[in-house]
């Protein structure tokens, strides 16, 4: 019972229309206008929903989060069927095991954190593939007083050019539990559970945000997550 | 500014072949061309060297979709390999007329940030199709904190101490950086970009 877009609309078939002629972004820019034009098909394709999480498994490219008003109108129409939203951003976790890689992550992460202003949790995925090393690694960036913790052999990130902004980002990552990346290990239920754990706290306290009636909501607790910037490794 | 390409990835890559070939969708076709150009890549080095004293710039033309090379292996490889042997400074080139809302200014600018930690290279962010709109409400922004957060303040409310600790960042970020405002279309601003270029590899060299 998973409602396919490619049932809606497909890149390819918008790609070889003779008379809109796009390339490859086009394509998907239009396949995601379209979409946008026609939730009553999503509404029909959901069905009737309760007590259940859905996930939206969405493209990774930025510029459809930040450049197009699409997204944004998902999460509105979401709102008003009375589904509570939360966007969860994945990080494949060999992306970040460097200090620099670490930071970078968490900058897009915010970057796409205020674009859907949606509460959100950062995932660093295929915690499972990384070797020791590199857990412990990526164990330091999670401690607390990041900026200390940081190591860097090429002596960039302290330098002048990085220094002030490299603490004025570990500051914000201290201060803010929101920024912070989760572990995400498949084979690890504990890791599993834990991740669930903050969804849930964070779709209720997505509900203070905006419901001011949170017993009575309380039973027709349909949670919706969007699962976004899912980032494909080369094989 | 019409310049036609010295190597086209065209050339050595069929994006819909490669498609076909290994049965993906348009990302995994992008993803895959580019990690096929990125194994001969080492026959773009070679033209860049031979070709150092007749040109002075060489300018890297990077997929429309910025994730396809930025959080690759491959385009991680492609930048590594220029940035050891050659000058290498990272041209952000951003749509001035879709940045007018400051979230999305602000989530832009974010992003550039975080591009800027994965390469370590000197930074310009180029805003492009001034001939659309002038980029100068950007560079108050830029410069002026206050401007920013009050254009913030009237769009959002969405965790206000957080995103006003994000400017506090980014104001930092903007020290770093370099702005030029061009239109691609009209030809202007270039000069000042090649200034910035210019100072930009300074930055390099130190």
């Amino acid at each position: 019972l998973v409602p396919d877009i490619r049932e809606l609309i497909e890149v390819d078939d918008v790609m070889e229309d003779d008379s809109l002629r796009f390339g490859p972004n086009g394509g998907l820019v239009f396949c995601m206008e379209y979409f946008a034009n026609n939730f009553n098909w999503l509404e029909e394709s959901l069905g009737h929903v309760e007590d259940d999480y859905i996930l939206f498994d969405c493209p990774g490219q930025i510029e459809l989060y930040t450049h197009l008003p699409v997204m944004k109108q998902l999460v509105e129409q979401l709102q008003q069927w009375e589904f509570r939203v939360c966007g969860v951003f994945l990080v494949d976790s060999q992306f970040m095991v460097e200090s620099f890689k670490f930071i970078s992550g968490i900058l897009a992460a915010l970057s796409a954190m205020i674009s859907l202003e949606i509460p959100q949790i950062n995932i660093m995925t295929k915690m499972d593939l990384l070797s020791k090393k590199a857990k412990k690694e990526i164990e330091k960036y999670l401690d607390p007083d990041m900026y200390s913790m940081i190591e860097d052999s090429t002596n960039i990130l302290k330098s002048k050019m990085f220094k002030k902004l490299t603490k004025s980002i570990c500051g914000l990552i201290d201060d803010y539990g929101m920024v912070r990346f989760l572990p995400f290990d498949r084979s690890d239920e504990e890791s599993m559970n834990i991740v669930l754990q903050h969804i849930d706290f964070t779709i209720q306290y997505g509900e203070d945000l905006e419901f001011k009636e949170p017993k009575e909501y309380e039973e027709d607790k349909s949670a919706l997550v969007d699962e976004y910037f899912q980032d494909h490794v080369d094989e | 500014l019409p310049s036609p390409a010295n190597i086209d990835i065209r050339d050595t890559v069929k994006y819909k072949e490669v498609m076909k070939q290994y049965g993906l969708g348009p990302n995994g076709g992008i993803v895959t061309s580019l990690n096929l150009f990125a194994t001969r890549f080492d026959q773009v080095m070679k033209f860049i060297e031979k070709r150092q004293n007749a040109s002075k710039y060489v300018i890297i033309d990077t997929p429309g979709q910025i994730e396809v090379f930025t959080w690759s292996a491959s385009g991680t490889i492609i930048t590594e390999a220029l940035a050891s042997s050659f000058p290498s400074v990272v041209v952000y080139v951003m749509d001035t007329s879709r940045s007018t809302n400051p979230i999305t200014f602000m989530s832009n600018m974010l992003y550039a940030c975080s591009i800027l930690y994965k390469t370590k290279l000197p930074f310009i962010v180029v805003m492009n199709k001034t001939d659309i709109i002038d980029h100068s409400f950007a560079v108050e922004w830029m410069q002026d904190f206050e401007t920013f957060q009050d254009a913030l303040n009237q769009e959002t409310s969405y965790v206000s101490n957080l995103t006003r600790s994000m400017s506090l960042v980014l104001d930092e970020f903007y020290s770093s950086l370099k702005v030029v405002g061009v239109s691609a279309v009209l030809g202007t601003g270039l000069e000042d970009f090649f200034v910035q270029l210019s100072k930009a590899v300074d930055e390099y060299e130190r």
